[in-house]
């Protein structure tokens, strides 16, 4: 069983949930390997060990270990996990919400969908859903939409739109419409979605008097709106047609004149005109969504000739997701303002370390693709969503690229809020929020660390958090799927609004808030290994000497053999390892302090960037306190050298309650008696090999 | 899991009843709530949980719990 365990190590995956799950079936008295699976903090074993309390009957402490894993699990698991902890919530007789939103949110399978609705009408029994929004949609079609309510109710839950749904009689489309007392009148509906296919047109093949087809179908619809609105008074959703594929005429169906291919392309074309003329319609475009889904797939021959279902049943949360698109549109449910971090996101590489020419921007494939990025922000900032800066970074290095690059699509005056400071970023988004005068859950953070991610979702839960992919060149998709920036249309405000917010914006001091940082580190499980100096790290270390500009306290530099001298030497060296859920980050800590009589010298003190904020400097001085006790040394002397980029340590050894020295030519030189221990940050996990 | 449990928990899903046993002689028949609609939501929740394509054929005429299983099996999936 332990072995099947270890086999089960890594980042969550469907097939890998299906493992668990076969452990979780053949294990008999689940009691002792749940409490032998308590200290793991691994995914799957996190998973296996719920399942088994689950079984249990401990559906309370089952449903609290997966929550460990609700800020972390992105990708394919993460609407199964939430999907487990709604039902394991919902077994506790707890609140569900927010992970059953985040399942309708994360899945893309109607199978996945239908569970969420399941669960949200089973928790709907003790109470109403959160929503921004209520809406009564009748649905009205030529085929059957029984497939697609529950998944449609689903995911305008995870949109914030609680939707009752009254599905007419099928293919009664004008009697309803028209008759007083319908179902459909009574219902009273706040929207009507009019979902029609392309055989609901009737055209032929080839149709003879092609204008008049067309202008007569235009009409049927128009009246469908007008009733819609005049005997309703209500909001039509009108679906466009698919032009399907394989056509009987093959290429002659778009090249003649009355060609049904032509036909319905330029019936469509009418629609989106006569809707932008029209108030109270909006299109659903059902084309555009079958060609994206893929049109070999869209249609399902075998369940039209059964049972008149449309699309097919797996195309059905393209569907869906389209019309949720344009629900959110319809009542100004978008985002407004795009949090960006800058380095791996907008650029490749760390401005800080390095440097403006040394960034990855434009010149090669993966510059090509940031740029491209930059191209689509700036696009959706032209539509007026606002967008600004979310970055750990120094000001002045964050604003260089902006200024100087000659790669640069985005400029200063392309960004809103310009935040780049050492804050947690959370703190930083509450600040944007304000001072552009938007509600946190109006904006969509973009971030390339899956540990700010995590963070932000933990801390900001109302914030929507765009899971990058690795790759740079799928940056715009991932952002573009999540279809929060739909507007019905676009007024003369929001091509205007970056510039009138920076004229209105007062440059704000970005509040500072403790938090629950120590929490949130908790659930990162991370791990610290130090150890002295030796042959098969000196390459890493001497690189991270001569390249760390930032948390770097004298930023001296020194060559492979002048680091293996101070070694020689008896020199105290220690060299840090961090690992947590979300991955190793490798060797990104580096200090050595110089034996000179009763008095220990720190020499070095620098830590990559990517692992800032994790309480690491605390464990990183601890362990050279807890050297100098041992060695028996009167004091820890440490200095601050400050450069250009440094100032993320200005007060480094102040918050770690050194003394501050005198000096008489300037130097800002600090101590530490070794007689007061350091305490090791209890939130670490840490192996001391140096002392 | 067994193809009677998988087949079990698409029955539990698309009845919306978490407490439905599957029997070999529950049928369209026998069960009121089993229309034709449902008859449609079962074709593409089997489709789903065991990666088959059923045949207009098969829609209409596996109106039984054993004629499903008979139908899954001639597919090749394990029992």
């Amino acid at each position: 069983m332990m072995a099947e365990i270890a086999r089960i190590a890594g980042p969550l995956t469907v097939e890998m949930i299906g493992n668990v799950e076969r452990i979780a079936d053949s294990a008999g008295a689940g009691g002792a390997l749940a409490a032998a699976l308590e200290s793991e903090s691994g995914e799957a074993a996190v998973w296996l060990r719920a399942l088994l309390l689950e079984k249990a009957g401990r559906c309370g402490e089952a449903s609290a270990a997966l929550r460990k894993l609700w800020w972390t699990t992105e990708g394919e698991a993460r609407a199964p996990l939430m999907l487990f902890s709604a039902r394991l919530l919902l077994a506790d007789g707890a609140d569900a919400w927010y992970p059953l939103a985040e399942a309708a949110r994360a899945a893309n399978s109607a199978k996945l969908l239908r569970q969420v609705d399941r669960l949200l009408r089973q928790a709907s029994k003790s109470g109403n859903p959160p929503a921004k929004r209520h809406c009564r949609l009748a649905v009205l079609s030529n085929f059957t939409v029984d497939v697609l309510a529950p998944i449609l109710r689903a995911q305008a839950f995870g949109a914030g739109i609680a939707l009752e749904i009254h599905l007419a009689p099928f293919n009664q489309i004008v009697q309803e419409i028209q008759q007083p007392d319908s179902k459909l009148a009574q219902f009273q509906p706040d929207a009507v979605l009019l979902a029609m296919d392309w055989r609901w047109l009737g055209f032929e093949d080839e149709e003879p008097d092609a204008s008049g087809s067309l202008a007569r179908r235009v009409e049927d619809i128009e009246n469908l709106w007008k009733s819609c609105r005049e005997r309703l008074h209500c909001f039509a959703l009108q679906c466009n047609f698919e032009v399907p594929p394989s056509p009987a005429y093959g290429r002659l169906s778009a090249a003649l004149a009355g060609g049904r291919g032509r036909l319905l392309r330029a019936l469509n074309l009418e629609l989106w005109a006569a809707a932008e003329r029209t108030s109270g319609v909006a299109i659903v475009d059902v084309e555009e969504t079958a060609g994206a889904f893929g049109k070999q797939n869209w249609s399902d021959p075998v369940l039209w000739q059964v049972a008149k279902q449309y699309p097919a049943a797996a195309a059905v949360p393209a569907l869906g997701a389209e019309i949720v698109a344009v629900l959110r549109a319809v009542y100004g449910l978008t985002a407004k303002c795009v949090a960006l971090d800058l380095d791996g996101t907008l650029w490749g590489g760390v401005i800080g370390e390095d440097g403006l020419n040394g960034i990855q921007l434009g010149g090669s494939p993966a510059g090509e693709a940031f740029v491209d990025f930059q191209k689509y922000l700036r696009a959706v900032s032209k539509s007026g969503v606002l967008l600004a800066v979310c970055s750990k970074n120094n000001e002045a290095d964050a604003r260089q690229p902006f200024l100087q690059h000659p790669e640069m699509v985005l400029k200063e005056s392309d960004i809103a809020v310009f935040c780049a400071n050492w804050q947690p970023k959370d703190d930083n988004l509450r600040a944007i929020a304000r001072v552009v005068n938007i509600g946190t859950d109006a904006i969509v953070f973009v971030d390339d660390n899956p540990a700010e991610r995590a963070r932000v979702r933990q801390h900001l839960p109302e914030v929507e958090v765009i899971a990058l992919p690795l790759e740079p060149a799928g940056y715009p998709a991932a952002l573009a799927r999540a279809r929060l920036f739909e507007k019905l249309t676009l007024t003369e405000e929001d091509r205007g609004r970056t510039t009138s917010i920076q004229k209105n914006l007062e440059r704000e001091t970005l509040a500072t808030s403790a938090g629950s940082v120590d929490e949130y580190l908790a659930g990162l499980g991370i791990k610290v290994e130090l150890a002295p100096f030796d042959e098969t790290n000196l390459p890493r270390i001497v690189q991270l000497i001569n390249k760390t500009n930032q948390f770097n306290v004298t930023t001296r530099r020194l060559t492979n053999a002048e680091t293996r001298a101070l070694m020689e030497k008896g020199c105290y060296t220690q060299s840090m390892r961090v690992a947590d859920r979300l991955g190793d980050s490798g060797l990104t800590g580096v200090l050595i302090a110089v034996p000179e009589g009763e008095t220990l010298r720190l020499d070095t003190w620098l830590m990559s960037c990517r692992v800032l904020g994790r309480r690491l400097d605390e464990a990183m001085f601890s362990a050279l306190v807890e050297y100098a006790r041992r060695r028996g040394f009167a004091r820890i002397q440490c200095e601050f050298i400050p450069t250009a980029k440094n100032s993320v340590v200005e007060d480094l050894f102040d918050r770690l309650g050194c003394q501050p020295e005198p000096s008489s030519d300037g130097r800002r030189l600090f101590s530490w008696s070794p007689e007061a221990p350091k305490p090791m940050p209890s939130v670490l996990e840490c192996i001391d090999r140096t002392n | 899991m067994s193809l009677e449990a998988r087949l079990q928990n698409v029955f539990r899903d698309v009845f919306d009843n978490d407490s439905l046993v599957l029997t070999d002689d529950l049928s369209q028949e026998s069960f009121a709530d089993w229309d034709s609609f449902h008859q449609v939501k079962l074709a593409i929740a089997i489709e789903e949980e065991f990666g088959v394509k059923l045949s207009t054929e098969d829609v209409v005429a596996e109106t039984s719990v054993a004629a499903i299983k008979a139908g899954l099996l001639g597919k090749g999936i394990a029992a």
